[in-house]
């Protein structure tokens, strides 16, 4: 395990212990209004300052990055099961099938997917549950397209061939075999679309589409605090903060784990 | 490296130095000279072309005149010098002031006054309340106009009615057809002080001295107005200078400068004036829908249960909360006529609503997403209300689904305003509290036969004296009833450069017309 890898492990982590111990780190109720500290900044008794309404920051942003994470993970693991279906029947069964279900892939993918996404969470309104399906239809698709690929190519690799010839039947060939070997570009692919995603959600929720008050959610955070930028700049600078450690550990960990299943990419940029 | 070369960027560096030092230079900065033109953000279309309407509120104050006009509660001279109530209340006649011209230079007589009304009448204008209740108007000469009404007139709501920003006369060169009233209106052609010279929708106004006007010239030789519709961007214009002045919309309630950025504002060196205005933002209840509503208990328990201070802080005191009287002392007939009887104690919230049956009451609160400053508001009074044990539940939509769903029975709670421009305290407090008054609609608030009896008391007398009478006994029936829970004080704000002057306020309204401006 190289060095990248370890860093990657350890910074996701951390962020996992934030996003599921957050009730037990977090200082303050971030719901808790106490308009009596509004807007104040570091100090001992609140670490990243209050909000507007006098809510702990650091106590919000451990809720907000639960928050964001989670979705992004539901929109991910949602997405990745439904492209995955798609994908792997499109290119077992091959033919009218495939043809068919990569037509309807082609029209989602044909969307320009940010403006699509914004349109479904504006007419289905703004929630937590409007954002997760609407990235969730939005997003699928290239999960599909990419394990249809995956899929058509190890189909004719020598060593399905040559199970095949061993006597193995479909099932097992598919199961043993074929499956297997989608699973790491899929998994690669999937902690790259997690930073994606979470850029999605924080993106939407700024501009309102996204989870709604009183929830704490980063892309909000940063919104609700665009008037404050002059007298209390802690209410944007620890989100921002906090949004670009999240992408960057998961890009950390995308890039090592790549690097990791298939060590060819690595030497091949080297060379 | 050459010499040669060296050389080349030797004099570029000194150069460059020689540029900075200018840039530097106090030379002329102590010096500020006189401006002629001054640019203002405002959130709104000002409406010169338009298909129905009438122009924004502050096209009719910038170039439009009306009839008469409301000045500390009292019905004044405008166009018309006199006006007089006869036949029984069914007949009102308005005497017009003689040599009176439109910017464009045509004359201002009653014919033209009765073509105004004769095109709210024909497009049901209904920001006009009596466009229904008009029988005919005539000109029984150029200097007269008669109004006559079907069932009689109610009182002097009507004759402040026609100091509505909809009645603002206009030529009738300012149409489509020239003389049709009912083809759209292309140009705003009035008497104001300002007359319209350029006009871009959705862009911006420019505004001129009206030559023909008879009051008081103005002293700046041009004003645009510029439609920036997001708040924070016309803040952004005024800080980066694209802008002189930011003015929060006429009407007030909303396209207003966000409360939480005026003291940053004022840190940096602009003016910030405000004006507050008879208009007061409260937690209406959707009774209509809602049985649990009617039951008293329950609306006095939300008022027990509100502190109003803390709404002040949260927009940095800027708003005045509504503790005593239902409107701020800048309106006439407030808080020496009613004091509110309800005081912040979640304590009696509680006990009030377990008498009532109601402890845990879990209310829907509508809030619109796209005014940050209610959005706040709806999240500092669910944590207010939970201390008196009320569980608010927010639901925050954008402004097309909140104007949908408040049409619904799907919410409990919503913030609105109750009164308005000081030349609407009559008809807007009939409108909300009447359901006979022709605005009430979706737009009323709770209400009983007694308040309704009462309101048309205050709104109705032609007597001062009883007006007042009629006001006082008007906020006991809601004090009563609890008829809604007033938050705070509605003002409109202008934020300024430091070298604008002369900006005045007549009601709530910001007049430029006497301003200087050295930068």
């Amino acid at each position: 395990m190289d060095n990248h890898l370890k860093t990657g492990l350890v910074l996701i982590l951390v962020l996992a212990a934030i996003v599921f111990a957050g009730p037990l780190i977090a200082p303050y109720d971030p719901f808790e209004v106490d308009m009596s500290v509004r807007l104040q900044g570091i100090s001992l008794a609140h670490t990243m300052g209050t909000d507007q309404l006098g809510r702990d920051l650091f106590s919000r942003l451990i809720y907000a990055t639960g928050t964001s994470v989670k979705i992004s993970l539901v929109v991910v693991a949602a997405s990745m099961t439904i492209g995955f279906i798609f994908g792997s029947v499109a290119a077992f069964l091959g033919g009218a099938v495939d043809e068919f279900l990569m037509r309807i892939i082609d029209v989602f993918m044909a969307f320009p997917t940010k403006i699509f996404t914004i349109a479904i969470a504006g007419v289905l309104g703004a929630s937590a549950f409007n954002i997760t399906l609407a990235l969730i239809f939005t997003s699928w698709a290239s999960y599909a397209r990419m394990v249809r690929g995956c899929v058509l190519t190890a189909k004719q690799l020598p060593f399905i061939d040559a199970s095949v010839a061993l006597g193995a039947n479909r099932h097992y060939t598919i199961v043993k075999h074929v499956l297997p070997s989608v699973f790491q570009p899929l998994s690669t692919f999937a902690f790259q679309r997690i930073a994606h995603t979470m850029m999605a959600i924080v993106g939407l929720s700024f501009i309102g589409l996204g989870v709604q008050p009183p929830t704490p959610e980063l892309g909000a955070m940063i919104n609700e605090s665009k008037n404050f930028m002059t007298t209390a700049p802690h209410l944007f600078i620890f989100p921002g903060l906090l949004i670009s450690y999240v992408v960057f550990s998961f890009n950390i960990l995308d890039d090592s784990l790549r690097d990791y299943w298939d060590p060819r990419i690595k030497s091949e940029l080297v060379l | 490296m050459k010499f040669g070369m060296k050389r080349l960027l030797c004099f570029c560096m000194v150069a460059l130095m020689m540029v900075g030092f200018v840039g530097c230079s106090n030379a002329g900065a102590s010096s500020k000279s006189e401006q002629t033109e001054m640019k203002v953000a405002y959130g709104k279309d000002t409406g010169v072309a338009s298909e129905k309407g009438n122009g924004d509120m502050l096209l009719t104050i910038f170039a439009g005149e009306r009839l008469v006009e409301v000045v500390d509660g009292e019905v004044v001279p405008s166009i018309a010098e006199s006006w007089e109530v006869k036949d029984s209340g069914k007949t009102i006649s308005f005497k017009i002031k003689e040599g009176l011209k439109f910017s464009d230079g045509s004359d201002l007589t009653a014919k033209e006054v009765k073509f105004k009304f004769d095109r709210n009448i024909a497009l049901k204008n209904t920001s006009w309340t009596e466009v229904d209740r008009i029988e005919k108007i005539e000109v029984p000469d150029d200097y007269t106009i008669n109004f006559y009404y079907k069932d009689g007139m109610d009182g002097y709501v009507v004759l402040a009615g026609f100091a509505e920003y909809g009645n603002t006369i206009v030529s009738p060169n300012s149409f489509q057809t020239p003389g049709d009233p009912t083809t759209p209106m292309v140009k705003f052609i009035g008497s104001g002080p300002w007359k319209v010279a350029d006009y871009v929708k959705d862009q911006y106004t420019t505004f001129v001295p009206n030559e023909n006007y008879a009051g008081d010239p103005v002293k700046l030789e041009k004003i645009t107005v510029s439609m920036i519709k997001d708040d924070e961007a016309r803040v952004l214009a005024l800080q980066s200078g694209d802008v002189d002045a930011v003015v929060d919309y006429y009407h007030g309630g909303s396209a207003y400068t966000p409360r939480n950025v005026l003291s940053s504002l004022k840190e940096e060196g602009f003016q910030v004036l405000k004006q507050e205005m008879p208009m007061t933002t409260v937690l209406a209840f959707n009774y209509t829908n809602n049985e649990a509503w009617k039951n008293i208990k329950l609306r006095q328990a939300l008022n027990y249960a509100i502190n109003k201070d803390e709404i002040s802080g949260l927009f940095d005191g800027w708003i005045s909360p509504a503790n005593d009287a239902y409107f701020s002392d800048c309106s006439p007939y407030t808080t020496a006529l009613g004091k509110q009887s309800y005081k912040y104690d979640p304590e009696k919230a509680k006990t009030l609503l377990a008498e009532a049956g109601l402890a845990g009451f879990s209310p829907k609160m509508i809030v619109n997403s796209e005014n940050a400053d209610e959005v706040k508001l709806a999240e500092l009074l669910q944590s207010m209300l939970k201390e008196s044990g009320i569980n608010l539940q927010l639901d925050v939509m954008d402004a097309t689904k909140y104007a949908e769903v408040k049409k619904t029975a799907d919410w409990d709670l919503c913030s609105y305003y109750i009164g308005g421009p000081e030349r609407r305290i009559y008809s807007r407090n009939e409108g909300r509290f009447d359901k006979t008054a022709p605005e009430f609609g979706s737009s009323g608030c709770f209400t009983s036969d007694t308040i309704a009896a009462a309101v048309q008391k205050a709104v109705d007398p032609f007597d001062e004296k009883e007006r007042k009478a009629g006001f006082k006994e008007f906020y006991a029936a809601i004090d009563a009833e609890a008829a809604c829970v007033p938050l705070y004080y509605d003002a409109v704000f202008v934020v300024a450069n430091e070298g604008v002057e002369g900006i005045e306020f007549i009601g709530s309204e910001p007049r430029f017309g006497q301003v200087t401006y050295k930068k």
